[in-house]
């Protein structure tokens, strides 16, 4: 086994972290992380937690091209991935490792997601927060937030036409579910915005309504 | 052991300079002993704003290369003999230092006085970086605009990214007529979106423009109603229990007052 610190693991507070060598190049660190996994035998196996990979920047293709590593060779469910900074630029296409099992875990979230922030995750969402503006949310399931939405949310990342987008103040600048997209221009109409509303798909295109009737 | 704080803002304009000039000068007045560091490596502001630029011998990155010792550097104020500034370097811009640099400065002169303020350029860059690296708390400054209230959110992201767990927001520039008028953010409006604990809030006033032209600090003018905010926000920095100015207590009346009709409508 060949000491290497290309890919270093730490357990931090909210899930794992790799500490990527910003002078290795990007195959080096494909290889070592695939061997450094195998070489953790089970450790990682059941595991459902966040990775959030520092050190080195990556472009969103090469985050992908690691989880799936993790995938490939650890029965590891990702509930989230992170950078360091809260800066990602997240997938255009979300993560669907085909191999990871669609485990539906309800990833909840404390906090604020503030401009910049990118969450993404394989399941339903509940953040219990806002999302501001120029946040945006991913999630495979139904998205809901206790608090404003005034970012961006995508539900049903991987085709699920029967996910939600629901807020306690519903503000975004655009939604999306599934492959259905819609853009707030003018702003969201006032009798929405100030009660409790949910975004939903029908008939291949997005309503909002308040939660109520 | 020094408290260190980082005045930042993301925006730029907004105030960070003449925060951290009369946050420094009103713990000064307090007698606590201060190091004012300025961060903004290329575009130093911080010695003209308390009038020091004629007195600067040696500056923040000649201090990191090793040329003289932090001490050496420090530039004693006018008004004030237990407040220190370390001005930044003019000549080059913010890679000439990196955040375990920083780190280590602020580590060397800790131990010596009881509050560091460093006062963060525009940006999230490299400053930024430098900025925040040995920052225990953070002052976010806003002015009540959206463009302003966006980027300090973004700031707050990256704090909390950073560890930096102690976060206050100082609303600057407030105009009390035109928040009644419902034509300004009020505060209100700010911490619905920031979601951070208010250190202060300072009235938007004229003092301010004719201290920092003169290289003086609003806080010694005993007229200035910014003046006076920035000393209750010293205040507050040290014990918790300062009450507000007038002006947010009567903007969090009116907002209450609209409130309660807009609920029976």
């Amino acid at each position: 086994m060949t000491k290497d610190n290309a890919v270093i693991f730490k357990g931090g507070k909210n899930g794992i972290i790799v500490l990527l060598d910003e002078t290795a190049d990007f195959e080096h660190i494909e290889q070592v992380l695939r061997q450094k996994i195998r070489g953790a035998g089970n450790f990682f196996a059941g595991a459902s937690t966040s990775i959030t990979f520092k050190g080195k920047e990556l472009l969103p293709e090469e985050t992908i091209q690691l989880i799936k590593i993790f995938d490939d060779e650890a029965d590891f469910n990702i509930t989230f991935v992170e950078d360091s900074t809260g800066v990602v630029s997240m997938p255009q296409t979300p993560i669907k490792p085909e191999k990871i099992p669609h485990t539906e875990k309800v990833l909840y979230k404390k906090a604020t997601l503030r401009g910049g922030q990118v969450l993404v995750h394989n399941g339903p969402v509940v953040i219990l927060g806002d999302v501001n503006a120029g946040a945006e949310v991913f999630a495979t399931g139904s998205v809901m937030i206790f608090g404003s939405l005034r970012g961006f949310a995508h539900a049903g990342t991987d085709g699920d036409k029967t996910a939600v987008i629901c807020a306690i103040s519903f503000q975004p600048t655009h939604l999306k579910i599934a492959d259905c997209e819609v853009h707030f221009y003018e702003g969201v109409p006032e009798e929405i915005k100030n009660a409790p509303s949910y975004a939903f798909l029908e008939d291949g295109a997005i309503f909002v309504d308040n939660i109520s009737g | 052991m020094a408290e260190v704080i980082v005045v930042t803002s993301g925006k730029g304009g907004v105030g960070k300079t003449t925060t951290t000039a009369n946050i420094g000068a009103a713990l000064a007045a307090d007698g606590k002993s201060v190091v004012l560091i300025d961060a903004d490596i290329g575009l130093r502001n911080l010695d003209v704003v308390m009038g020091l630029e004629n007195r600067i011998v040696y500056d923040l990155v000649q201090v990191v290369e090793g040329i003289c010792r932090p001490k050496q550097a420090l530039i004693r104020d006018k008004r004030y003999d237990n407040l220190n500034l370390l001005a930044a370097a003019q000549t080059k811009d913010k890679n000439a230092v990196s955040p375990e640099q920083m780190v280590k400065l602020v580590g060397s002169l800790a131990d010596d006085y009881d509050y560091i303020i460093i006062d963060c350029p525009a940006g999230i860059e490299q400053g930024f970086q430098n900025a925040i690296a040995a920052a225990h708390r953070a002052i976010v400054v806003a002015t009540p605009e959206v463009s302003s209230v966006r980027d300090a959110d973004r700031i707050v992201g990256l704090l909390e990214a950073a560890n930096i767990k102690d976060i206050r927001l100082v609303l600057n520039r407030i105009r009390p007529d035109l928040t009644r008028r419902g034509e300004m953010l009020t505060l209100e409006d700010v911490t619905d979106v920031l979601a951070i604990s208010v250190l202060g809030v300072v009235p938007d006033d004229e003092t301010i423009v004719m201290t920092t032209n003169r290289g003086e600090v609003a806080v010694a003018e005993s007229g200035s109603k910014a003046g006076a905010a920035f000393r209750n926000i010293a205040q507050r920095i040290v014990n918790e229990n300062v009450p507000m100015l007038q002006i947010d207590l009567e903007e969090g009346f009116f907002k209450r007052m609209k409130k309660k009709f807009s609920k029976k409508g």
